[in-house]
């Protein structure tokens, strides 16, 4: 074997691995954001949910999918297609994305019928920071036992995916706990388990009552759960927070461990004072979504965010009028007026 | 040392097959883990295309976590047997060419049953096996290499 061929074979597969590469780097970048849009009108659901997914992940540069994005999540042909290109919205235009979290609240609050309700309550949950205002409304079907079981336990799964107002919420998610439907009762009880957060606090009676009633009808399932609930909501909230801040602060932070720690930043609301300085910084985020989270953990920390009124004055200008609203709230909220909200 | 000297045949016939098992290598790198992913998708091409980017699945970037090994144990054994072979050096052609074959086979054959356990296992969390696997299956690929050496040692005395 000559030298000329073994150099050949040799520079074949250089070839063939800078193609799969490039090939890569095509599939997953903004350059396919057009590729992955055209996929959105697949017949096949799972493809258009996949390219519903990357689109997500593309963020902003794939603006131009975004009517086709509304039109799936407010008449997809599945819940998950529903939901999936709800939550894309949220990374790519907020505008629209606002448009169909009022689409979807209307239909949940005007129509009668039950399946259409729950489907709107998909969105709803996904789009969940920009549809705050329904929170009462949720939380008064799921306490409406007339309401179809169904209607109730997507209800409750919005609400508590909001946590807003935060009290009321975790208050509903403790009397649910013992709810007499069990697609209810479970919601409680998965959400709850799976927060694994110190938020529980209030409602540890309820919890440890949950733990009797399960081990008593020997649902192991839930006892798990329900355990590691009581156990999260004893421990001390601080041990959280200097977790969430090295996560914030992390260079190798991902998008969606981002939009978590600043979910559960707002969960602590004033314990959470230690980390505004983090916080604040993210208001210059390039994601419009983070600088909207940015601005409502802020606003959930309220007076005791003051040392970040300068960053909310400045993002004041912020490109996206959606932002800037949030921004506003903020900027109220930590100046003392509660009423904005 | 019972090795006949190599003639222009044998060279030829070496180089071909030292080819075929090089590209032989890096295609069982991206069928083995495509493959697995096909099994677990019950034979549907498309379900697979879908899942190739899809997150959650990324079976297009563990097809090249798969790739990686095979494709460094290929481009050894070009390197390796190659020369040898220009050098019509039959004993050592012999010699190495004995080892790249069996090492190939064993990293394979490694390279199969962790693609496909993992795919087909019903815990979510069997995928961090793909971030150690191809450390598994370099070290398969030199273990049979050496194994190899020895065995076509052991023949040739």
């Amino acid at each position: 074997m000559s030298k000329r061929r073994i150099v050949i074979h040799l520079a074949l597969l250089a070839i063939l691995i800078c193609a799969g590469i490039g090939l890569y780097v095509f599939m997953t970048g903004r350059m396919s954001a057009s590729f992955w849009t055209d996929a959105l009108d697949s017949k096949d659901n799972k493809t258009g949910l996949v390219a519903a997914q990357r689109l997500e992940s593309i963020g902003t540069a794939a603006v131009g999918s975004a009517p086709k994005l509304l039109n799936m999540a407010l008449s997809g042909p599945s819940l998950n297609n529903r939901s999936s290109a709800a939550r894309a919205l949220l990374w790519i235009d907020l505008q629209t994305a606002s448009t169909a979290a009022s689409e979807a609240i209307s239909v949940f609050l005007n129509s009668r019928d039950s399946n259409e309700r729950y489907r709107a309550l998909q969105v709803i949950e996904a789009l969940s920071p920009l549809s705050t205002d329904v929170a009462p409304d949720l939380i008064a079907v799921v306490r409406d036992k007339s309401q179809p079981s169904i209607v109730r336990r997507y209800a409750l799964s919005a609400v508590i995916e909001m946590m807003e107002p935060k009290r009321d919420v975790i208050a509903l998610i403790g009397e649910e706990l013992s709810d007499p439907d069990e697609s209810v009762r479970y919601e409680a009880i998965l959400n709850v388990g799976m927060a694994r957060d110190p938020v529980f606090k209030d409602i540890l009676g309820d919890i440890k009552l949950a733990i009797e009633n399960v081990n008593a009808s020997g649902q192991t399932q839930y006892l798990g759960l329900l355990m590691q609930a009581e156990r999260a909501a004893a421990m001390r909230q601080t041990a959280f927070l200097d977790v969430y801040i090295y996560q914030i602060n992390g260079i190798f932070n991902d998008r969606q461990g981002l939009e978590y720690t600043l979910k559960q930043l707002k969960l602590l609301g004033p314990m959470a004072q230690k980390a505004v300085p983090s916080i604040a910084k993210l208001l210059n985020d390039e994601r419009p979504y983070i600088r909207l989270l940015a601005a409502d953990a802020l606003a959930e920390i309220g007076p005791a965010a003051k040392s970040a009124l300068p960053a909310l004055d400045a993002a004041l200008n912020d490109g996206d009028p959606v932002v800037r609203k949030h921004v506003e709230s903020a900027r109220s909220i930590i100046r003392g007026n509660q009423n904005e909200r | 040392m019972n090795a006949k000297p190599m003639v222009v045949d044998d060279q030829r016939r070496y180089g071909f097959y030292t080819a075929l098992v090089y590209w032989g290598l890096i295609a069982s790198g991206l069928i083995v883990p495509w493959g697995a992913a096909l099994i677990n998708d019950k034979g549907d091409f498309r379900q697979l295309i879908i899942h190739m980017f899809a997150p959650g699945y990324n079976v297009y970037l563990i097809g090249a976590f798969g790739l990686a090994p095979m494709a460094a144990f290929a481009v050894f054994g070009m390197l390796h047997v190659g020369p040898a072979i220009s050098r019509l050096d039959g004993h050592i052609v012999k010699r190495r060419w004995f080892g790249f074959v069996l090492g190939a086979i064993s990293g394979v054959a490694v390279s199969a049953w962790g693609h496909i356990s993992i795919a087909t296992s019903r815990d979510a969390q069997a995928a961090i096996g793909y971030i150690f696997l191809p450390f598994l299956v370099i070290a398969a690929h030199f273990g049979g290499y050496l194994a190899g050496r020895l065995i076509h040692k052991i023949k040739s005395r």
